[in-house]
């Protein structure tokens, strides 16, 4: 736009800003996948899981394997520990069929894989074999009285799903009637075939895909490489809008250049092309410029330090670029195009300009305004629900809270603790409160599921008040230490078992006894640290209990990382040669989480603040304009007596029209939006309406600034040239 | 070559009725030269408008080279426009960031031509005015009177059946109008059809035919 260039300057620098972060949240995130996918070739893209409740037998196994559209099928079982006595290390068993290691695409390093005659064989992962024989080949010895015919090759540790076989032991599963809880299904032709034919034989089966199953292993990043996603298409949605809004003002300055070109032949469809491939220039040269730009920034990142796997997203960026560049160049040139020739000759001064009529620069404005300020709303949403969510995971703790447990996974022996024990910790110094937890495996009676973990847990449990009870109330100590049958359910248990019903008062049977249900705990996340659905008093099953951890609460005083490691030398001190013991905070993990928040929340601000700034940029451009056309108008006003300051606030009061009202619909989108955005998110519903005046004072803002320059500088004219070059 | 029966134009100013042509009647003939004079307001330019087809009439019948023009699309009306009508304004209505041989070429570019034939032809066009030596200039880097020529070269570029000028001498010194008039009078020669529309009596000293119009209505017509 001639008489405006810094507009298309300041616009083309959205774009190019925009096209930037787009291309580096897209690159990520196609990094991401890229590495999912690799993942996902390693083992085979082929590869299902298929899930039931009650489990598989080995006949299940065979008609799946029987289906056309099946190439083959294995089993894997469950797993046990076992401790070898007089060992530093222990055994953890998964039973599997026997085209397991083919089907799972497990190379062997040594030795030979199962045959459907084995018996009392094993076959070792990596790293049982090096610290059980280290450099020698253990195939045809002995491990726990079987005889060792193979050796995994090691397993990478990215592979998250597979790695685990490095600690554990393959034994061939026997012939009992449900023994696989899970099939592995390599499938011969299409997907969507084979998942019918699963489905058809087995309607009550749940069908999990490889890919889906690595990629909840990049579930966080995921999400927060989606939200940057959203957040950069907001962007660009922005600068396609400023595009637009630059266009629109470009017709109505060069409308009587439009007569002109009518006047020597265009046709309609000339104009418009002229006003597209105008537009499709400004988006094109700003998306080339702005990858460009992204892949300098992602090298910059790389060099500064952490330096997230980038992949190459032009094959969706240029298109992108494209498609809004069209879109944002079709209503103006549509408007430049349908403008009566003879007409447009006669808008050949600013003055005639201003009375055009031609519509829409400013419901752009707003509409760019209304974007970024709905954007900072959705961000203040999101980390105050996830504020509010952290805050629900447990309840009144801090970082005096600890959890004393066994290492878990290891295959270093762990340390058996006992309920003895708690005499020992209650001796340490600054131990204020210790409450022992038992925890075993156990079916409950009258549902259809796999065994559930049910904890145990003595006096001084009350005292903690560990977890965040968010229905009926927790175990009194009185029940704890009288050992009633009283049951607190994890939520998402609760649900599952009672559905829609109320679980107050409700009964569940536990090792066929009755236990009644008195209150409902969140466990969205603190079953991570607890890893319980159903906490019971420890007296109710007293001698039943394995895998013992003790709740530690400690006093004022007490310094908690003295005090940790106080225990850990204690349970080394008591279990010489085992693993240490790990004592954990469930504070430590809300910390965690709220470290997480705040980078992914920083990093969204940036975004939001970019968007803002395009937005100041898009009134500013359009506010200039308007000053400009009514310079005459400005003249005769200053002749009239009007000061400066008069003409500053009149430009101000035009950006305010453009952006208060834009604020509250931004607002109201936002509203809308955050319900949608925090159920992908997770978090509990809230609407935090006392921050919207941040929304307010942000457009007022803008208004105030991207109103009062340019009317400080078109106040700065003298009246006599402001009414000359309006009748330019 | 030229034909206007019962022809009315009247624009909507909000709730306001403007009527700028009422009932105008006019035939002109092949290699005519006709003046319209008037005073400001009097129809002239929405006359010159609605011949070039740059507007269209709200009533009434137009017809031009023996073809009626109501019937034709606005993309037939483009093309006949940018082939056979030229067009001079007072205000001469250059683009400002084009070149003086750019601005002459605009025309041709919209009738299909490369750019090498468009340059020579507007070259040529701008040498038959006497602009040889400021093709390359802008039109801010003109006089008054070459922006002017300027405009008549590119109303010249196509070959023009017809000019329509609209006050061509509004923004000139007494030295340049008699010029530009002199020009006109040897196109006109030469067998271009030309319409001028002012208010000068010394341009309107140049017609074969005058025309006075006044409130949307022709009041005189001498030959």
């Amino acid at each position: 736009m001639k008489r405006a260039p810094a507009g298309r300057w300041l616009v083309l620098t959205a774009v190019v800003l925009a096209t930037a972060v787009l291309w580096l949240a897209l690159g990520i995130r196609e990094g991401l996948e890229a590495e999912i996918r690799s993942l996902v070739n390693r083992i085979g893209a082929n590869l299902f899981y298929v899930h039931a409740n009650e489990g598989f037998g080995n006949g299940d196994l065979t008609r799946l394997a029987n289906l056309a559209e099946i190439a083959a099928v294995a089993g894997e079982g469950g797993y046990s520990t076992a401790y070898i006595p007089g060992q530093t290390y222990n055994l953890t068993y998964l039973k599997v069929s026997p085209d397991y290691l083919k089907v799972f695409q497990l190379p062997l390093a040594s030795g030979r894989s199962f045959t459907p005659d084995d018996e009392d064989v094993v076959i070792l992962g990596w790293k049982v074999k090096e610290v059980v024989f280290g450099n020698i080949n253990p195939v045809g010895r002995l491990l726990d009285g079987k005889e060792i015919i193979g050796v995994l090759a090691p397993i990478p540790d990215d592979d998250e799903i597979r790695r685990r076989l490095n600690d554990w032991v393959l034994v061939p599963a026997g012939s009992d009637e449900k023994l696989y809880w899970t099939l592995l299904v390599r499938i011969g032709g299409a997907a969507k075939h084979a998942r019918q034919a699963i489905m058809h034989a087995f309607p009550r089966v749940t069908i999990t895909p490889i890919s889906k199953r690595y990629s909840m292993y990049f579930a966080t990043e995921r999400t927060l490489n989606s939200l940057l996603v959203m957040s950069s298409l907001g962007m660009f949605i922005i600068a396609g809008a400023m595009v637009a809004g630059l266009l629109l003002l470009s017709v109505i300055d060069r409308s009587w250049e439009i007569g002109v070109r009518r006047t020597v032949g265009a046709t309609a469809p000339d104009i418009m092309r002229l006003f597209v491939a105008e537009g499709l220039f400004l988006v094109g040269a700003g998306g080339i410029i702005g990858s460009g730009l992204g892949q300098a920034m992602f090298f910059l990142f790389s060099r500064l330090g952490s330096s997230p796997r980038l992949g190459e997203p032009h094959a969706v960026v240029f298109p992108l670029v494209f498609i809004v560049g069209l879109i944002a160049s079709v209503y103006p040139s549509w408007q430049a195009a349908r403008m009566n020739p003879a007409y447009a000759l006669s808008l050949r001064t600013l003055e005639a300009r201003s009375r055009s009529g031609i519509g829409g620069g400013r419901f752009i404005a707003m509409f760019v305004v209304a974007i970024a300020s709905g954007g900072l709303f959705l961000l203040i949403s999101l980390v105050a629900g996830s504020q509010q969510f952290l805050g629900s995971l447990w309840g009144p703790i801090d970082e005096r809270t600890l959890l004393v447990q066994s290492p878990r996974q290891s295959i270093l022996a762990p340390p058996e603790l006992s309920v003895n024990d708690l005499r020992l910790l209650r001796t340490l110094p600054g131990v204020e409160v210790v409450a022992v937890c038992g925890s075993r495996s156990i079916r409950i009676n009258g549902i259809n599921s796999p065994a559930i973990t049910v904890k145990g847990v003595a006096n001084g449990w009350a005292n903690l008040k560990l977890l965040n009870v968010e229905q009926g109330r927790d175990l009194s100590e009185q029940e704890i230490g009288k050992g009633k049958p009283v049951a607190l359910l994890a939520a998402s248990f609760a649900q599952n078992m009672f559905g829609g019903q109320n679980p107050i008062g409700q009964t569940l049977s536990i090792k066929d006894a009755p236990y009644k249900v008195v209150g409902v705990f969140n466990d969205r996340m603190s079953m991570w640290v607890l890893g319980a659905q159903v906490i019971i008093p420890y007296k109710c099953l007293e001698g039943l209990w394995f895998s013992h951890s003790f709740f530690v609460h400690t006093a004022p005083e007490a310094q908690p990382d003295k005090l940790r490691t106080a225990i850990v030398d204690l349970f080394q001190d008591i279990y010489p040669n085992t693993a240490k013991v790990e004592v954990i905070t469930p504070a430590a993990q809300v910390t965690e989480w709220r470290r997480f928040l705040v980078a992914a929340a920083s990093r969204l601000s940036i975004l939001v603040g970019l968007g803002l700034l395009l937005g100041a940029i898009g009134v500013f451009n359009l506010v200039s304009f308007l000053l400009l056309l009514r310079t005459r108008e400005l003249g005769i006003r200053r002749v009239a007596g009007a000061t400066k300051y008069r003409i500053v606030t009149l430009g101000v009061m035009e950006a305010l029209k453009i952006t208060v009202p834009a604020g509250f619909i931004g607002l109201g989108l936002s509203i809308a939006g955050t319900g949608p955005m925090q159920r992908f998110l997770n978090q509990p519903s809230s609407i935090p309406l006392e921050w919207a005046w941040i929304i307010i004072v942000a457009v007022i803002c803008i208004g105030v600034v991207a109103g009062g320059w340019p009317a400080w500088r078109t106040s700065q004219l003298s009246p006599a040239k402001a009414i000359r070059r309006g009748n330019q | 070559m030229i034909e206007l029966q019962g022809i009315y134009k009247t624009y909507i100013k909000g709730q306001l009725k403007v009527p700028a042509l009422r009932g105008v009647d006019l035939n002109v003939t092949k290699q005519e030269f006709l003046i319209i004079q008037g005073p400001s307001g009097s129809g002239k330019s929405t006359l010159l408008n609605l011949i070039g087809l740059l507007d269209e009439p709200t009533r009434g019948e137009l017809h031009l080279f023996g073809e009626s023009v109501q019937e034709l699309s606005d993309r037939e009306r483009s093309r006949l426009r940018g082939r056979s009508i030229g067009f001079v304004f007072q205000s001469y209505n250059l683009i400002a960031h084009l070149k003086a041989w750019e601005n002459v070429a605009v025309p041709l570019y919209y009738a299909g031509l490369n750019r090498k034939d468009r340059y020579q032809r507007a070259v040529a066009a701008l040498t038959r005015v006497g602009l040889s030596k400021r093709i390359r200039h802008l039109p801010a880097e003109l006089s008054g009177g070459e922006e002017q020529r300027v405009a008549i070269a590119r109303a010249l570029v196509i070959n023009p059946k017809l000019v329509l000028a609209d006050e061509p001498t509004g923004n000139l010194d007494s030295k340049s109008s008699r010029s530009m008039m002199e020009e006109f009078a040897r196109l006109n020669r030469e067998g271009v059809t030309l319409i001028v529309a002012t208010h000068d009596p010394f341009v309107a000293s140049f017609a074969k035919r005058l025309l006075v119009l006044q409130d949307g209505v022709i009041v005189a017509a001498n030959q």
